[in-house]
């Protein structure tokens, strides 16, 4: 027997998007322990010296660092932001960063801190290889094991197109979802609107694919849901009563 | 290359294709967005005052969310103060103007359509010079503030104006 809040095809398609999900998450488990296996670790110095830092409530004391920037576009803080000194997770996140700082730290007269830094911005995965002087190019490959390491890198590459188009998905999804509540609001038939927008953008044929679907059915519903008949009519009335309240006291 | 590291290599393949649907997606949304609000916009007849504010909103929160991502960090710092203002000035234009002579027939508003175009216009183009790897474009991005703001402050303002004129005889239109 159906359940009174689920139909049987939501029940299916629930069962089946989680075994797909669950399929997914095994089979990249299983790819990431097959790689792990044929890689070998390199053994790393950084995360043996990674200072333990503490103070008691009013020590003072003064040490000396270096300090790298993880951003080529902030190379320094700014004023205002407040400054904390912690273990950088980007040392797990970014990849070849961590073996860049174990190269620097097992051969610190080898290796210049411009290059350094030079290098630990070429992981940011803006920097083109051509650009990179021999010295930091020895040394990211010393680091890496191989040249120019960051092209074609997933994770890499997954960070520098998040970094140019995350905030664009996430404003025009927003933007869609808000012009649709405009015309959900705004206009006692909604779906019509959006039936003649997809019309005039994919053909007629597309606008009655639309008119006869769930989805028209759902925009129609939700338009004539009482809470948006309560903020168009009664924002409506509230507002001009207070107008015409405010107008013939001035009057 | 240990078990997180190979982990974080896969699911970062799989997050790339993800983001490329999400991106396709967003194209999509971006023209459907705007098809709608030059639908709408500019045919609100009446006050409706929850559609216009539902309408500012959009114009306010989509330029905010847009300006705060982290690529334009200082590169329009002035740019709260630019939406204030324009939505200020954008409020008191059709409310200062409640005594021109209105035609009552109208039902096509062209002003509101070309607001709601030069607004998205500012924000796709802040978008493809975004992609194109310029993060720094201060000018436009306070062309895109002040355009949200006015098409704000107009949409509510005009709202308000019309409220007014219905709520008390105006002298202009008396002796007219």
């Amino acid at each position: 027997m159906d359940s009174p809040l689920l139909s049987a095809r939501v029940r299916r398609a629930f069962v089946w998007g989680s075994v797909l999900i669950v399929s997914a998450a095994a089979a990249a488990a299983a790819s990431a322990f097959v790689i792990s296996r044929s890689v070998p670790v390199k053994p790393m110095r950084y995360l043996e010296v990674t200072p333990a830092l503490k103070l008691a409530p009013g020590e003072r004391r003064a040490d000396e660092f270096e300090s790298f920037s993880l951003d080529n576009g902030r190379a320094a803080p700014r004023a205002g932001e407040p400054h904390t000194l912690s273990r950088t997770r980007a040392t797990d996140l970014r990849p070849y960063l961590r073996e860049i700082f174990d190269e620097y730290m097992t051969h610190p007269s080898r290796w210049r801190q411009g290059d350094v830094q030079q290098g630990v911005w070429y992981t940011e995965g803006h920097k083109r290889w051509a650009s990179l002087a021999p010295d930091q190019q020895a040394l990211v490959q010393a680091a890496a094991g191989k040249a120019d390491p960051a092209r074609w890198n997933p994770v890499i590459v997954l960070g520098r197109m998040a970094g140019a188009f995350g905030p664009i998905v996430l404003t025009n999804l927003t933007l869609a979802v808000l012009a649709l509540l405009v015309i959900v609001v705004g206009t006692p038939d909604p779906a019509s609107v959006i039936g003649q927008s997809l019309a005039w953008i994919g053909g007629p044929r597309l606008a009655q694919a639309f008119i006869r679907g769930r989805f028209s059915r759902g925009v129609r519903f939700v338009a004539g849901l009482g809470i948006v008949a309560l903020l168009r009519d009664g924002l409506e009335e509230a507002v001009s009563r207070f107008v015409s309240a405010v107008m013939s006291r001035r009057v | 290359m240990d078990f997180r590291d190979s982990l974080q290599y896969v699911m970062s393949s799989v997050g790339i294709g993800i983001l490329g649907i999400g991106i396709v997606l967003s194209a999509a949304a971006v023209v459907f967005a705007f098809v709608w609000l030059l639908a709408i916009a500019p045919r609100m007849r009446g006050a409706t005052i929850a559609a216009r504010l539902t309408l500012a909103l959009a114009a306010l929160s989509v330029t905010g969310l847009y300006l705060r991502a982290a690529p334009f960090s200082g590169a329009a710092p002035w740019w709260k103060i630019v939406i204030v203002a324009s939505l200020v000035l954008g409020f008191s234009v059709p409310a200062l103007r409640i005594d021109a002579p209105v035609d009552p027939g109208r039902v096509y508003h062209r002003g509101m359509a070309l607001m709601v175009a030069v607004w998205m216009s500012f924000l796709v183009l802040s978008q493809a010079l975004l992609v194109a790897g310029d993060a720094r474009q201060g000018v436009l991005l306070y062309l895109l503030a002040g355009s949200s703001g006015w098409l704000a402050g107009f949409s509510l303002g005009s709202a308000m104006g019309r409220m007014v004129r219905e709520s008390v005889p105006v002298r202009g239109r008396e002796t007219a």
